[in-house]
């Protein structure tokens, strides 16, 4: 990985074609199996980033929730026969419904625990390696300990 | 330059009136199944959980907005389809506040 990257580095200024072919003739020199093209993007997200992918995820099906959620809410007040409420009302009623709950209260739990840490960040605060990888973990847990706490006090 | 802070801002804003709703929600101690009632006739008669449902969505859209222009500039690369992406997270929003304001009108015409 080290090497190959050593390689393209070292040949980044030169034309794709002639810097393909030096890869190649490099590969076959040196019998390593290297894909075809580069494949510097293909590592290991850190778990820092793959948060971050998940609050941008969530706060996507969030919004979509309460867009249908807020439809479904229009539909049943003023057009509660028409084929969109029906087809909404699968989504919005019976267990379907609390099934999509579920996931609608634990999206909510983790984007909001996840968005203080963001806050925190805006405020220039916990910005060392210890305190990103200790507030990783602390995102985990609180968003869990809400998720169970909001679904106890609802069902009971 | 400006825009951006003002988004960013906008953002920021939103989220903490969020805090505040979902505290305000939370002390007031109404958080049961119920907030998650899709009974129009329960709904109908509890007006002020209704009030809620409407401010936290319509906050919550507009929190929604910036980062959802961010993600659509981060990841559609096409500036026609970035704008198209846009219009609709737009319309959206639109259509959400829109169906609030005519489920209200409709339950204060008939007060």
């Amino acid at each position: 990985m080290n090497l190959r990257l050593d390689y393209l580095l070292l040949f980044g200024l030169l034309p794709n074609c002639f810097r393909c072919l030096c890869v190649l003739s490099f590969s076959c020199f040196f019998c390593v199996k290297f894909p075809l093209s580069p494949s510097v993007v293909v590592y290991r997200f850190p778990l820092a980033a793959i948060l971050s992918i998940a609050h941008r995820v969530t706060g996507v099906l969030l919004f979509l929730y309460i867009t249908s959620f807020s439809w479904y809410l229009f539909t049943s007040f003023f057009a509660s026969s028409s084929f969109f409420h029906i087809f909404l009302n699968f989504f919005f009623s019976g267990c379907a419904a609390q099934f999509l709950l579920i996931f609608f209260v634990l999206f909510f739990c983790y984007h909001l625990c996840s968005g203080l840490r963001h806050l925190f960040w805006d405020l220039s605060m916990g910005f060392s390696p210890f305190f990103v990888k200790f507030s990783n973990i602390l995102v985990i847990v609180a968003a869990l300990l809400l998720f169970s706490f909001v679904i106890f006090s609802v069902f009971s | 330059m400006k825009c951006a802070v003002g988004v960013w801002l906008l953002q920021r804003v939103t989220a903490f009136l969020l805090l505040l709703l979902i505290f305000l929600f939370c002390v007031l101690g109404v958080f049961s199944w119920k907030f998650f009632s899709t009974d129009t006739e329960y709904l109908a008669s509890h007006k002020g959980l209704l009030l809620f449902i409407a401010l936290f969505s319509l906050i919550a859209q507009c929190h929604a907005l910036p980062g959802l222009k961010s993600i659509i500039e981060d990841y559609i690369t096409s500036s026609s389809a970035q704008r198209l992406f846009f219009l609709l997270s737009i319309a959206f929003i639109g259509s959400t506040f829109l169906a609030f304001a005519a489920i209200f009108y409709k339950l204060l015409a008939h007060l």
